[in-house]
């Protein structure tokens, strides 16, 4: 027995965006789901050694962050994704995928942020 | 703030989104492909569920052969889930380790084995 296959048109998108950050061509790439999105922030060559995720919880006005991959000692995604899941109500994943010192960290915060405000049909 | 646009082309990270119904359930698969991993989400809720890395070894033991190790590394550690993960890793010729996301309403073994094929068929691991 088999199962019934027909096509279907996609829920999920991504959109692509980049920012000239401190002399840093800085790459953001994001997948959009239902109430919730993965946003991977990187460089060239993109990887992907990094993943946390944020959720609002009733319990708590701060959503609930957890670091999925990578080093347990680098909160930056965990921060940022706790920051967007507050912002936006949704569940947030964010990849941070690059060597950053706290003034990069902040403009890339701002450049989510901006793009954000333009487009947030893609979030 | 003012902030220069880098050009375009450079920022474009290959990824390949495909959407079918499976006995009736909405499916998305999209995979992202990255220099060192694969990123490839299954759901029929439109949402993250369990993050499972997928990793692909070889070992010398009577001619090469390869061992799989799948980690759940959030969500919660299903066997069927595993088996799903396992299944792609060898029928996935990629050598890099994937993350997978799994989110299914329907677990059954036709329908693990229709997205099996379809992954298969449409060669999700192919982004650009």
């Amino acid at each position: 027995m088999t199962a019934e296959i027909l096509p279907s048109e996609s829920l999920l998108s991504v959109y692509n965006f980049s920012g000239r950050l401190k002399e840093t061509d800085v790459n953001f790439h994001v997948l959009k789901l239902h109430d919730s999105f993965m946003l991977w922030i990187g460089t060239e060559p993109a990887k992907m050694d990094d993943l946390s995720m944020a959720m609002p919880t009733r319990f708590d006005s701060m959503p609930l962050g957890t670091q999925v991959l990578g080093e347990s000692t680098d909160l930056t995604s965990t921060s940022l994704a706790q920051k967007l899941a507050k912002k936006t109500g949704k569940q947030v994943f964010v990849s941070f995928n690059m060597a950053a010192d706290s003034e990069l960290v902040l403009r890339v915060e701002e450049r989510v942020m901006e793009e954000m405000m333009m487009n947030p049909d893609k979030f | 703030m003012n902030f220069k646009m880098a050009a375009p082309t450079q920022s474009l990270r290959p990824s390949k989104q495909v959407a079918f119904k499976i006995n009736g359930h909405q499916t998305d698969i999209s995979c992202t492909d990255f220099q060192n991993r694969l990123f490839l989400v299954i759901t029929q809720l439109q949402k993250i569920g369990t993050l499972i890395h997928l990793s692909k070894d070889v070992v010398m033991e009577q001619g090469p052969t390869h061992v799989y190790t799948t980690k759940v590394l959030l969500g919660k550690d299903e066997e069927h889930l595993n088996l799903l993960a396992r299944r792609l890793a060898e029928r996935i010729p990629i050598n890099k380790p994937i993350l997978l996301s799994l989110a299914l309403k329907d677990t059954s073994i036709i329908t693990l084995k229709a997205i099996e094929q379809l992954i298969v068929d449409n060669q999700m691991w192919e982004v650009r």
